[in-house]
């Protein structure tokens, strides 16, 4: 029997023994966001001082964001304003895209 | 909607105050200009160096309001100036009283945030009217929301309106008319930012909009695309200053020349009319010299604040911020330094007040310390004379001076902010975060009245200044009076002489009175001044007289123009600008030789661009930087590092054989 066809066995028995983590739901740097796609907020390792100014700006727990630009600066929008990032920054705050065509 | 259960009066024996609140960019200031036009006037808030627009709206009934325009902030919680200045305000803490009434200005495009600070301001008691503003640009975005419906939630009147064409004033005003002096009810509003944001969200769904980001806007994101890259965003940067400057010089030439001439001409008016004597002296010499040499930086200042304006309201000027965050980081200052450094090409003192924008205190003060190294408007009129004294028949070698003048103050300002940044100021910039406004056509009125608002904040606080110590420069070289002087005397005598041809009795009056105008000049208090001075400044090629210019200019640069002016000769009108600059290019030392050699000319020229020579913009460093060690600080090592330069550029040249 060819092998790859034990392995295709092994991770159907595994998988359903085990979820498969949703691949989709995990978090990840703001930064590597795909251009034009919609995230909600998930968390940053910001100081004080950059998250107050953040969520002054919209950016809280609960918002929906979208990458609308890499690079320096990166360019997110959040509902209707444009903030625009260091790329210093969007290194540090943390996003969990949401399916594409629709935010949750 | 607001109950009204009293109708006491909010005001009794006074002006009912309306107080503007919102966001930055909402077009607040666009509104308050509708309200009160051209009247406004502009003052600080007590203890502190914000300014804040005050206008009178009149009423048909008779009745009047005075229209307070408050910083824009995000957050009443938020920890800034802006938000200690509203609530101190709101609370009538400031030496007013507290507002009658709130408008809380909206962007209809940016609804759900905005209703964040709306919310915080819902919970208090004074009666609100939300001005829902750009609700066109909201209309074509598809962003459009229920008004009526969005005023059931809020429990407050909601006017929908454009206030850059004007659109939904006489509601607004109509509105804020039947609020005053009601004691409003309305529903508890959630605190905290959290809550008050889902607070935000759940009334704009409710209104019909939208929390979902905005659909993209594919003019806004092309040239985001474009004003933000590295490469396009640079060039169009270099295009725009460079457009802003050639503007800047093309447009304000002709009513400085204006200006310098018809002062000119009061200044001959005086002479002609009025005795020879301490009032007519003290008239041209003093009041008009001074006045001229203040009011002439006006078309300038008001021009440049007049185009800042026009950028600012395009939404260019946060894009540009990011542009040069990349080069400013390298040097240790934030992207946010850009405005504070632009401005202070008019002046340094609105260029240090808009540090207030810098979010950390570290790269504020970074920002604070090296504005003053900028080329001010101020600095002109010195660049001119020294230029044109350095290269008198070479125009172009002249013009090229003058832009080094420009790139070695820049070049100071980066160096500085570098030193500092590895020494007493240690520590990298805070990375950028920065709201990108929304692009607009920008409105002419909002331009011109900041344009009128600076003009008048300069002449009020850096013209009082100069034309005291053009005053006080006066007296100083006019008195004592010196009592005797016999070659004067001498040459007068021959004059009087019978034979003398009239030709040559009026060349030898004039060689007396210049003889006399230097000894007055040895005699007076400045002369001894610069003599005291003169040790100081003679490893830098200045004879005493120079070193009264750069000592009375430590005050203000502006004035040492008309310094030198008055030191180079009695009689000729210092506002006379050909004339100021021969008699100030043929002055002469002790021993007969030019006070203006190449050698010394090149070195007063860099003292100029370095030195930190203006009194009100160490004052407002003091308060802005907090305290007075750091004004002590800048005029320290400025002045030090202006000596040590114009040091080197002298013994330089002379080493090489220039002198």
């Amino acid at each position: 029997m060819p092998i790859a066809s034990n392995e295709t066995s092994l991770s159907l028995v595994i998988g359903s023994i085990l979820p498969v983590p949703d691949r989709s739901a995990i978090p990840i740097r703001l930064c590597d966001l795909e251009v034009g796609r919609d995230a909600r907020f998930h968390e940053s390792t910001l100081d004080a001082e950059a998250r107050d100014l953040l969520r002054a700006l919209g950016m809280t727990a609960t918002s929906v964001v979208r990458l609308c630009k890499r690079g320096e600066p990166c360019i997110v929008q959040v509902r209707s304003t444009r903030i625009g990032l260091s790329r210093m920054l969007a290194n540090e705050i943390f996003v969990i895209p949401l399916p594409a065509g629709g935010a949750a | 909607m607001a109950a009204a259960v009293t109708t006491a009066p909010g005001a009794v024996g006074r002006a009912t105050r309306v107080a503007l609140v919102g966001n930055p960019n909402t077009g607040k200031t666009t509104l308050f200009n509708r309200l009160c036009g051209a009247r406004a006037k502009t003052s600080n808030f007590p203890g502190t160096t914000t300014s804040v627009r005050l206008g009178r709206v009149a009423r048909p009934d008779g009745a009047a309001w005075e229209v307070v325009d408050l910083p824009g902030l995000y957050g009443m919680y938020f920890d800034g100036p802006e938000a200690s200045i509203v609530r101190a305000f709101l609370h009538g803490d400031t030496d007013g009283p507290a507002p009658d009434v709130l408008v809380v200005i909206a962007d209809a495009t940016n609804l759900a945030r905005n209703l964040i600070l709306a919310g915080e301001l819902l919970a208090g008691p004074l009666p609100v009217v939300l001005a829902l503003n750009m609700t066109d640009l909201a209309a074509r975005r598809g962003a459009a929301v229920d008004v009526d419906a969005l005023s059931a939630q809020l429990g407050v009147r909601v006017i929908p309106m454009v206030a850059s064409k004007g659109q939904g004033i006489d509601e607004l005003v109509e509105a804020v008319a039947t609020v005053i002096g009601t004691r409003p009810k309305r529903a508890p509003v959630p605190s905290g930012v959290e809550a008050l944001t889902s607070w935000a969200d759940d009334v704009v769904l409710a209104a019909g909009g939208s929390t979902a980001p905005a659909a993209p806007d594919s003019v806004t994101e092309r040239l985001d695309q474009v004003l933000t890259h590295p490469v396009s965003g640079t060039a169009v940067f270099v295009l725009v200053m460079g457009g802003l400057f050639w503007t800047l010089f093309a447009l304000a030439n002709k009513p400085m020349d204006l200006i310098e001439y018809t002062f000119a001409q009061l200044g001959h008016l005086v002479a002609t009319y009025l005795p020879d004597g301490p009032v007519a002296s003290l008239l041209s010499d003093g009041i008009i010299g001074g006045i001229a040499g203040t009011l002439v930086f006006l078309p300038q200042i008001c021009l440049l604040f007049f185009l800042i304006s026009l950028l600012e309201d395009t939404g260019y000027l946060a894009r540009a911020a990011f542009v040069n965050d990349r080069f400013f980081r390298r040097f240790g200052l934030p992207g946010h330094a850009f405005v504070p450094l632009l401005t202070a090409h008019a002046c340094a003192l609105p260029g240090l007040m808009s540090t207030r924008l810098i979010p950390s205190r570290r790269d504020r003060l970074v920002t604070i310390m090296v504005t003053p190294f900028i080329s001010c408007s101020a600095r002109l009129p010195v660049y001119v004379l020294l230029t044109t004294i350095l290269f008198a028949d070479r125009p172009f070698l002249a013009g090229l001076a003058f832009a080094g003048c420009y790139l070695l103050g820049a070049a100071a300002a980066f160096g500085s902010a570098a030193l500092f940044g590895r020494t007493v100021l240690r520590g990298a910039p805070r990375p950028m975060v920065l709201e990108l406004p929304t692009y607009k056509v920008p409105s002419l009125r909002t331009a011109f009245l900041t344009a009128k608002d600076q003009g008048l904040a300069f002449l009020q606080t850096a013209g009082t200044v100069i034309v005291a110590i053009c005053i006080v420069m006066w007296w100083l070289s006019a008195y004592p009076r010196v009592p005797d002087v016999p070659a004067a005397n001498a040459l007068r005598a021959r004059a009087a002489e019978t034979g003398v041809l009239p030709e040559q009795a009026a060349q030898l009056t004039r060689e007396a009175d210049a003889v006399h105008a230097k000894a007055q000049q040895e005699y007076s208090i400045a002369g001894r001044l610069g003599r005291g001075i003169e040790p100081v400044f003679r490893p830098l090629g200045y004879d005493w007289q120079l070193s009264v210019g750069l000592l009375t200019s430590f005050l203000a640069r502006e004035v040492f123009v008309s310094t030198m002016s008055v030191l180079a000769g009695a009689g000729a009108d210092p506002a006379s600008e050909e004339g100021v600059k021969a008699r100030i290019h043929h002055m002469t030392r002790d021993d007969g030789s030019l006070v203006f050699t190449r050698a010394t000319s090149a070195s007063a020229l860099v003292f100029f661009v370095l030195a930190m020579q203006c009194l009100p913009t160490l004052a407002v460093t003091r308060r802005e930087a907090g305290g007075l060690k750091y004004a002590v600080w800048q005029f320290g090592y400025m002045s030090g590092v202006a000596w040590l330069a114009a040091f080197l550029v002298f013994q330089g040249l002379r080493a090489m054989g220039i002198s």
